[in-house]
Parts: C-alpha cells; sequence; structure tokens
C-alpha cells in the first residue's frame, strides 16, 4: 500500500540548505537559532554545529528546522516566501509614524521623588506651563503623522495641575480629528494625588486611560517619592481604587520604578499590584537620566542584581497565575509578542529602528520638540542632542526629515551594529540611541560594555530558559503575546 | 576548525593565544575581540603562518577562564560567518520579495495575504 | 444511520426512466417544475402530471404513471429530498437528503494524492457522469436548501468541470453555502485560482488537508512528492484573492507527534484561514489496510492536542474538532467537539445508551466497524 516510502522524505547528509540564521548558547548543554523573523528552535550544542556542517542525521531535529524556516532543500522557494510575508507583516507598522504625542502640559510638581528624572519646580509656578496656543500647534503636528491611530499622553510634572489644558488639547484634539477620522486614546500619567470629581467625569466622558506610579508596598513607594504629608502610597491607592470604581478596572494601570531599595522586594511588589487588582506590572530598570544620577535615588545597582530582582518577580508573577490570578508582566509580553507574532508590539522603548520620532515625539511645555521623553530630561541637563526643534517655528517636515532624527536613527539601527547584527535576540530587541548616547558617548554604543545590552540579553535568555523547560510558561507567554 | 596552540607566554603574566593563519581569518579574530571587551582586551599580531593573540584582563580572575573565553569566541565568530557566507543570498532574497510590490500570486493587482491575525488577508497599500 | 441506497420494486414502468435525478415533492407541487417524483401518502388519490410517482406500500389502484415501491430501508425518503433513480427503476440512491445536517456530492474519486489514512480510496477511470449528476441535482435543490459540501476524491483534477460546476451553482442556488474539499495543490496554478475566484460565489470555504508543517512528514503521509509545497502555495494564493480556507488535520500515528509543530505553523504563518478542523480517523478505505500504520487511540494524544487547541486559539483561529467521542476528549476540549459524522454513517454504541452526554456527542462512524478506541466509555 506505500508508494513513497518514510526514507524518501528524509534528509540525506549535506542534503539542506540553510535558511538565515543566529544561534545563541543558552546553557553548557543547550543553544538556540533564531530565523529572520525570530521564530526559535533549541538544538544541543552538538546538533547546532551537526546543521552547519551538513552532517546532522537526527531526523526530528531537521523536520523542526525545516518547519521553523531554518532549512531548506536547495531549489525550494516556500521557505523564503513565507520568510518574506512574515517579514513584511512586522515590519509594515514603519510606514505609520507617529502614534504617541507626549505633552508636557506643566513642570510643576507637588511630588519630589527620588528618581525624578524632570526638572520639578514647587506647584506655584505657572510660567512653566504649556499654553493653548503652543498646544496647538503641537497637535497639528501630531496630526501630520500617517499614523491612523494617535495617542495623546499627557505628561509633568505632575499633568493635573494643568487640568484645564489637559481638557483642551482633548477637545481640540478632537475638533481637529474630524478631517482625519483617526483612532484617538487619551492618556493622563498622574500621581493620582489630585483627582477629583470633575476629573473623574472628565476622564469616563472621553475614555480617558489613567497610568499611575506604584513603586511596591508603602514603605517603599513612600520611601522613594516624597511628598508633603509623606502620603504618596495612600494617594495612589485610594486614586486606583477610585479610578477603578468609577471608569472600570480595566481604566487604570500602573508603572512601577526600580530603586535599590526595591530590588530586594520583587514578590512584596507583585503582591501590592496583586491586592489592588492591578492585573499588569511594568518591572523595569532605572534609567540613567535627571535627578537619578544627581540624587541618591540607586542608578548604581548592577544589571545582573536587576536580573535577580526580575526573574523573582516574574517567578512571583507565574505563580499567582497557577493560583488563578491573571496577572501579566508587561515586557514579558512585549517580548512574547515579537517572538511569536509577526505583530510588531509598537514600544518605543525596544525598537529597531528606534522609537525616537517615528514612534514617540514629546512636546515640552516649552514648545520644544523632542525625540523621546529621556530625550527631553537630557536636555533638562544640557544635552540638546535630541531636540528636533520648537513648535512656533519648525514644520513637520524640519522634525521629521532633520539631521537630528535621521542620524541617531539610521547610525543605530540593529540590523546593522556590531554584535547586534548577529545576533539570536535582534528581533527581540531594539536601538537605543538615547540611552547609548548618554552613557557611551555616540548612538550605538558598544554592545559588550552595554547595560542595556545586557539587561536585553539577561531577560531574553532567562525567558526562552522558562518556556524551554515549562509547558505552563509557554502557555502564558502566549496568552501574553495577544494581551499588548 | 583551528588548530590552537597554547603558549605559556614569554613575558610573565602574559595570557597569549595562537591561531593557524590558514584557518582563521582575521575578521573572525576581531569580531571576536568587540565581543569579549567587558572582560578583556585583545591585542592581535601576525607573526609568520600564526595570529598571535595577547589577552588583557579586565578584572582578575583565572588566565584559564579568559582564554576559554576567547576561544569559544572566536569559534562562535567562525561559525557565524560560515553561515552569513552560506545564507547571505537567500536573506538578500527574502527581503526583496518582502518589500517587492508585484505579489507572490502574478496575476496582476493581486492582494498580498498578511501572516497574522485577521479573518481577510491584509491589502497592500 | 440511515441507508441511502436500496433495492426497488416498480409498477406501470413501459420504458426506462429518462430521467435520472429526481427530487421528491408532496402531492399538490407544481409538477411543471420539472424533475419531481411525487411522495404518495398511503391512501391518497395522488393526482396526474408527474413523471414518476414514489409509494410506501403496495397499493391495488393503479397510479397514472411509472411508480417506484420504497422498501422499508428508504421509507426515510422525504418531499424535498433528491434521489438517483436507475433506469429500471429498481434501485434507488439518496444524493440530498433535505433533513440532513451534512449533504455532499461525490464529484470524483480520481486524487492525485494517496494519503495512507484514505477514506475514499482513488480510482484511476473515467467518471465524469458524477460531475454531470452533481450539475443535475443542484438544479433540483429544495427552496430552503442551506449548505452543501463538494468532495471527492480531488475534485479540481477536472478543473473546466469544477469551475463549471461552480458557476452553475452561483446562478441556480446563490444563497447555498458552500464547503468544497481538495488538496489545494491545484490551486498552486493562480490562474485557477484566479477563475475560482471570478465565480463570485458568496459563501464558499475550501477545506484542505496539512498534516505537517513541513514537506518530509506530509508528503508521505500524502504519498505524494511536492504535495506540501503545492499545497501551502494554493492557500496563500486562495488567501490573496480573500477566498476563504479551512485547514483539516486528521489525527494519526504520523501526524500526532508533529501536531503541536503544525498548530505553531499554522499560527505563524497561515493566521489568516477562516478555521481549523482537527479530525479524528475515519476507519475505512486505505485506512484499513494500514491500519498498523495509522491507527491512534485518542485517549492516547490528548496531551498534544490539547496544547495545539491552545495555540491555536490563543492565535485566535477558529478551532473545530471533528470525529471524537467526548469520552475521549479531554473535558477542556469538549467546547470545540462538533457532532461531525454525517447522519447516515453514524451510530453509537450499546453502552452508550447510559451515557450522560449522548445527545451531544456525535458517536463513531459506522465505517470503521470495530476499529475503535478501547476506552470507550459512558460518561457519568
Amino acid at each position: 500500500m506505500i508508494k513513497l516510502e518514510r526514507a524518501s522524505t528524509t534528509l540525506a547528509p549535506y542534503g539542506w540548505q540553510l535558511l538565515p540564521m543566529r544561534f545563541h548558547h543558552l546553557d553548557a548543554d543547550s543553544a538556540i537559532l533564531t530565523n529572520m523573523v525570530g521564530e526559535h528552535v533549541f538544538v544541543t550544542p552538538d546538533e547546532l554545529v551537526a546543521v552547519v556542517d551538513g552532517s546532522c542525521v537526527d531526523q526530528e531535529v531537521l523536520a523542526r528546522l525545516r518547519a521553523a524556516h531554518l532549512i531548506q532543500i536547495p531549489g525550494e522557494t516556500l521557505p523564503a516566501e513565507l520568510l518574506a510575508i512574515k517579514l513584511r507583516t512586522k515590519m509594515r507598522g514603519l510606514s505609520d509614524s507617529t502614534a504617541l504625542h507626549i505633552f508636557v502640559v506643566t513642570l510643576r510638581c507637588e511630588h519630589t521623588c527620588r528618581y525624578c528624572q524632570v526638572s520639578r519646580q514647587s506647584s506655584a509656578k505657572s510660567e512653566f506651563d504649556m499654553t493653548e496656543e503652543t498646544a496647538r500647534r503641537a497637535l497639528e503636528l501630531a496630526f501630520r503623522s500617517p499614523s491612523p491611530r494617535l495617542k495623546i499622553e499627557f505628561q509633568g510634572g505632575e499633568p493635573l495641575l494643568n487640568f484645564p489644558l489637559v481638557r483642551w488639547i482633548t477637545d481640540e484634539a478632537k475638533r481637529m480629528n474630524s478631517s482625519h477620522g483617526k483612532d484617538l486614546a487619551f492618556v493622563i500619567a498622574t500621581n493620582l494625588a489630585l483627582l477629583d470629581d470633575e476629573i473623574l467625569d472628565f476622564c469616563a466622558d472621553e475614555g480617558v486611560h489613567i497610568s499611575t506610579s506604584l513603586d511596591g508596598p508603602q514603605e517603599l513607594h513612600n520611601g522613594n517619592r516624597r511628598r508633603p504629608g509623606q502620603d504618596s502610597w495612600q494617594q495612589a491607592v485610594a486614586g486606583i481604587r477610585r479610578v477603578q470604581d468609577r471608569l472600570g478596572q480595566d481604566r487604570v494601570s500602573a508603572l512601577m520604578t526600580t530603586t535599590e531599595a526595591s530590588l530586594a522586594q520583587a514578590s512584596e511588589i507583585i503582591d501590592s499590584y496583586a491586592e489592588l487588582g492591578l492585573r499588569g506590572v511594568f518591572l523595569r530598570p532605572i534609567s540613567p537620566y535627571g535627578f537619578a544620577l544627581r540624587g541618591r535615588g540607586g542608578a548604581n545597582y548592577d544589571v545582573s542584581r536587576w536580573l535577580d530582582f526580575y526573574a523573582t518577580g516574574l517567578g512571583r508573577i507565574v505563580e499567582l497565575n497557577r493560583q488563578g490570578v491573571p496577572m501579566v508582566e508587561i515586557y514579558a509580553s512585549i517580548i512574547a509578542k515579537k517572538m511569536l507574532t509577526n505583530t510588531d508590539p509598537g514600544y518605543v522603548d525596544l525598537a529597531s529602528p528606534a522609537g525616537i520620532g517615528i514612534g514617540a515625539l514629546v512636546y515640552n511645555y516649552d514648545g520644544g520638540i523632542y525625540a523621546s521623553d529621556e530625550g527631553r530630561m537630557l536636555a533638562e541637563m544640557g544635552d540638546h542632542t535630541f531636540k528636533l526643534g520648537n513648535v512656533h517655528d519648525a514644520s513637520y517636515a524640519d522634525v521629521m526629515l532633520s539631521d537630528g532624527l535621521l542620524n541617531p536613527l539610521m547610525e543605530s539601527l540593529a540590523l546593522s551594529a556590531p554584535m547586534c547584527a548577529t545576533c539570536a535576540f535582534e528581533t527581540y530587541c531594539g536601538a537605543d540611541p538615547v540611552f547609548h548616547h548618554a552613557t557611551a558617548g555616540d548612538f550605538i554604543g558598544h554592545k559588550a560594555l552595554s547595560a542595556f545590552c545586557q539587561r536585553n540579553m539577561g531577560v531574553f535568555t532567562l525567558l526562552l530558559r522558562m518556556m524551554r523547560d515549562d509547558p505552563y510558561f509557554r502557555k502564558l507567554m502566549r496568552r501574553w503575546a495577544q494581551s499588548c | 576548525m583551528s588548530a590552537v596552540e597554547d603558549v605559556s607566554g614569554a613575558g610573565a603574566g602574559e595570557i597569549i593565544v595562537i591561531f593557524d593563519q590558514a584557518t582563521v581569518d582575521l575578521d573572525a579574530l576581531q569580531r571576536s575581540a568587540y565581543a569579549v571587551a567587558a572582560d578583556m582586551t585583545v591585542d592581535i599580531r601576525l607573526r609568520g603562518m600564526d595570529y598571535v593573540c595577547t589577552l588583557f584582563a579586565c578584572h582578575s580572575g583565572a588566565d584559564d577562564k579568559l582564554k576559554h573565553r576567547f576561544r569559544a569566541e572566536v569559534n562562535d565568530q567562525i561559525l557565524r560567518a560560515r553561515i552569513a557566507k552560506e545564507t547571505e543570498p537567500l536573506r538578500n532574497l527574502v527581503f526583496a520579495l518582502a518589500f517587492s510590490q508585484t505579489g507572490l500570486v502574478s496575476a496582476g493587482g493581486a492582494d498580498e495575504p498578511g501572516a497574522e491575525d485577521v479573518a481577510a488577508p491584509e491589502a497592500e497599500t | 444511520m440511515l441507508k441511502l441506497t436500496g433495492r426497488t420494486e416498480t409498477t406501470g414502468f413501459a420504458s426506462p426512466v429518462t430521467d435520472d435525478v429526481w427530487r421528491a415533492c408532496a402531492p399538490g407541487e407544481s409538477a411543471a417544475a420539472g424533475t419531481l417524483a411525487c411522495l404518495v401518502p398511503a391512501g391518497e388519490r395522488p393526482t396526474a402530471g408527474y413523471g414518476l410517482y414514489l409509494i410506501r406500500e403496495a397499493r391495488a389502484p393503479a397510479l397514472p404513471g411509472p411508480a417506484i415501491l420504497l422498501g422499508p430501508d428508504l421509507a426515510h425518503i422525504e418531499s424535498g429530498d433528491i434521489i438517483h433513480v436507475a433506469a429500471d427503476g429498481r434501485r434507488v440512491t439518496v444524493l440530498w437528503k433535505n433533513s440532513a445536517l451534512h449533504n455532499g456530492l461525490l464529484l470524483t474519486e480520481q486524487c492525485d494524492n494517496y494519503c495512507l489514512m484514505c477514506s475514499q480510496p482513488p480510482k484511476d477511470r473515467d467518471d465524469s457522469w458524477l460531475f454531470h449528476r452533481a450539475r443535475r441535482v443542484i438544479s433540483l435543490l429544495p427552496e430552503g436548501a442551506r449548505s452543501l459540501s463538494l468532495t471527492g476524491g480531488e475534485p479540481t483534477l477536472r478543473a473546466d468541470a469544477l469551475i463549471g460546476l461552480l458557476e452553475h451553482c452561483q446562478q441556480v442556488a446563490p444563497r447555498l453555502s458552500l464547503h468544497l474539499l481538495s488538496n489545494g495543490r491545484r490551486f498552486a496554478d493562480p490562474e485557477f485560482t484566479r477563475r475560482y475566484a471570478a465565480v463570485g460565489i458568496a459563501d464558499i470555504m475550501v477545506g484542505i488537508p496539512v498534516y505537517a508543517p513541513e514537506p518530509g512528514l506530509h508528503d508521505f503521509i500524502v504519498q505524494a512528492l511536492g504535495a506540501f509545497d503545492e499545497t501551502i502555495h494554493g492557500i496563500l494564493n486562495l488567501a490573496s484573492l480573500g477566498q476563504s480556507v479551512e485547514i483539516r488535520v486528521v489525527i494519526q500515528r504520523h501526524t500526532v507527534p508533529a501536531l503541536v509543530g503544525l498548530a505553531t505553523f499554522i499560527a505563524r504563518n497561515l493566521p489568516f484561514v477562516g478555521q481549523v478542523a482537527l479530525m479524528g480517523l475515519e476507519m475505512t478505505g486505505l485506512a484499513r489496510p494500514n491500519s498498523a500504520l495509522v491507527w491512534a487511540d485518542p485517549v492516547d494524544y490528548q496531551r498534544e492536542l490539547v496544547e495545539a487547541v491552545d495555540i491555536l486559539t490563543t492565535a485566535g483561529i477558529s478551532t473545530r474538532i471533528y470525529n471524537h467521542q467526548l469520552c475521549v476528549l479531554d473535558r477542556t476540549l469538549w467546547p470545540y467537539a462538533v457532532r461531525s459524522i454525517s447522519d447516515w454513517k453514524n451510530d453509537y454504541l450499546e453502552i452508550c445508551q447510559s451515557c450522560s452526554v449522548r445527545d451531544a456527542c456525535g458517536g463513531v462512524f459506522t465505517t470503521s466497524g470495530n476499529r475503535l478506541s478501547q476506552h470507550l466509555r459512558p460518561v457519568r
């Protein structure tokens, strides 16, 4: 009954061609291969060498590599065609710049957080508020973006200190949008201490999402985030609950910032989020800008300690999932989307080409346009490398075609950067020209010496090991890939 | 693979790894030196038929570990170079296909499928 | 389980019946509507004018035309059913059962694959009359006809006949929901795919088997080198013209180890498919002589099946499990299980009498004989 024997469809030694592939040694006995769009296969070091030199006789390994478009039979065209489709889908969003527009509506703030990267001023000085004229011009620039979706994020200082302008910008954006038809979303990044009914009503009416800071349990949070009355945590928690009650669980999210003090409290931080019904935790590193460097905010922990912190926090989140609490680690979910799908998550801080300008634009209270939030912070410290102009005299073309934007974009591109170009995780990672400029003096840095690289490699290898060894975690990553 | 000969080093405390020029090229050595920069700096010299690599540790530590690290990196770079050479044409082909205007279906004006989560394939814009 | 074909007796057959395909109708339906066979209820006097009459018991008064006496096996024939009548009237075959969940028309027995577990083994002979018959059936479909499968063999082997049949469907039954079963290889030809799409049927899905995520295993299972390449190209071509595709995976001994890899492949490379159907074996046709090669007991592959379904559904792909009994299916998979075995070949075992979920379960293939899971038992 068998015309075609199994042997006639197996691969003989030297019977295959390599497709573009990159590898990484995970452990002494485990390596990973990734293809052009980041699909991965686990192999042993011996299998890796045997596949490359043509001597592999393990048909099961060869079949897995064929399925993942890492090898093919000479003359096949389908693998290249499928890779091309997937690649094109992944890169599709590039032509849809710029989705995120950050409006710094005031520099005033009543907190004095130790790690704050914004030049904060006491609450009284309204000359640090954005004007309507500045806001209007910024909106005009924002609407020049090809992106079919615009997310307008209000930051500060504390944006609620200039709430009238927040309201004005929202109304004006909607009015302008009647001739554009884009999907508009609004976010307010606030410490919630100033939340009142008027603001809540506004958020309810306009579908505004609230993003707040929650560093962890009370002592940790209040230790980081100083406020007259020392009640930042209480205000945050009360505010979160208020927003959840009034607008719904999914309308408020929290971001933590990691400090020296955080590093020993990963599980406690996760639990404090769980207690508040906050589903998403974003375990972030501290960045080397602004007050973080100047103050005692804890910029001096090293990457491997942070990675331990991350692993502990992630482990706690997995454990909570097993207990039926569906929490998500957001950084892992962004990476999961890159690993497991052909859709780009659009996260500006882990993208190549970098998210500067094409992913996000920042409009400072005085009209200054910056390629990223970090770029604005550098300017506060006297480094204007990432300032792209001012809304009062720059056109869209001036901003988006300037050398100030294009040079860092091109020079930092991971696909052509030393080490990144051959890194197995290049499709999961990003370029961070602002970080490397600030720490290494050029847009590309030296990845062997880069904390950005070390941190991300640590996260990628941790996630991959967990996926390799734990089917439950694989399932979680699949879910998480769809959640962002 | 490369023929590697260890020499304890003429100078005191010098860590040296030697590669046969016939089996390892300079590009692989330079890339390797770049990649291990967190642990050591490497001086590469040509001596006769050999590349002589002198390793200078960035931190104090076992000499052996440094040699291991460098040799392992060189092996990886050689593997990478081999993969790159063999796969370059296909890599270019995939990029060309990905960014071409004509579809994979030769009938004129056909829309492209998008390999992502939509009920219907996406159209080319 | 229904019998679809049977021997019949005749009265009043002066000469062979001219037409071979008829639709059974109730008395009163306009005889001028075409080849309608009047189904005469007991004791009634039928009106004249029909080309054929169908009766369920012998009767003394003569009928106004040739009549066929349906035996007890075919007593289920009702108004709206479409039947094939042998020229001498001595055999009747039901081609379309109006009350059935699923109706299929066999278009050919020829095929260019030779799947190890094929339930409809290919026959290499001229059976173009099947296309003609199908055309007749479509012309006679009753008003409420909603869906139809077109099966084989490989229907696309006769490209012109198939396109013609689809065009005919579009003309006379435009609201029909069509399901075309095909190995997909012909669609690798962009011109054929273009012709297929140009027919413009609003609701048609092509069901295409893919058994592995790479050619080595798939080509072996379908016993044809180059099949995987053509099939996937075919799927891509269909998708690029906005055509709906279902991927069908028969779960058998060889496909089990590759099931998770296949689900991953579909989710990553073909996520636009309209549906994935994971199917249990029908142990008939080639599956019988090959049973040692292909048989897999469902209880032995639940882990792979659960993971495959998770991969597909998480990626947003509509997923169904066909031809599996609920008692051998992981409970988490019950929401995906469909009562899919055609009425005429499904049955339940004695032990199923006391099963609490019998009504939700599709039962077993009668065609599988006693080649069934060792673990079938009533669910409490």
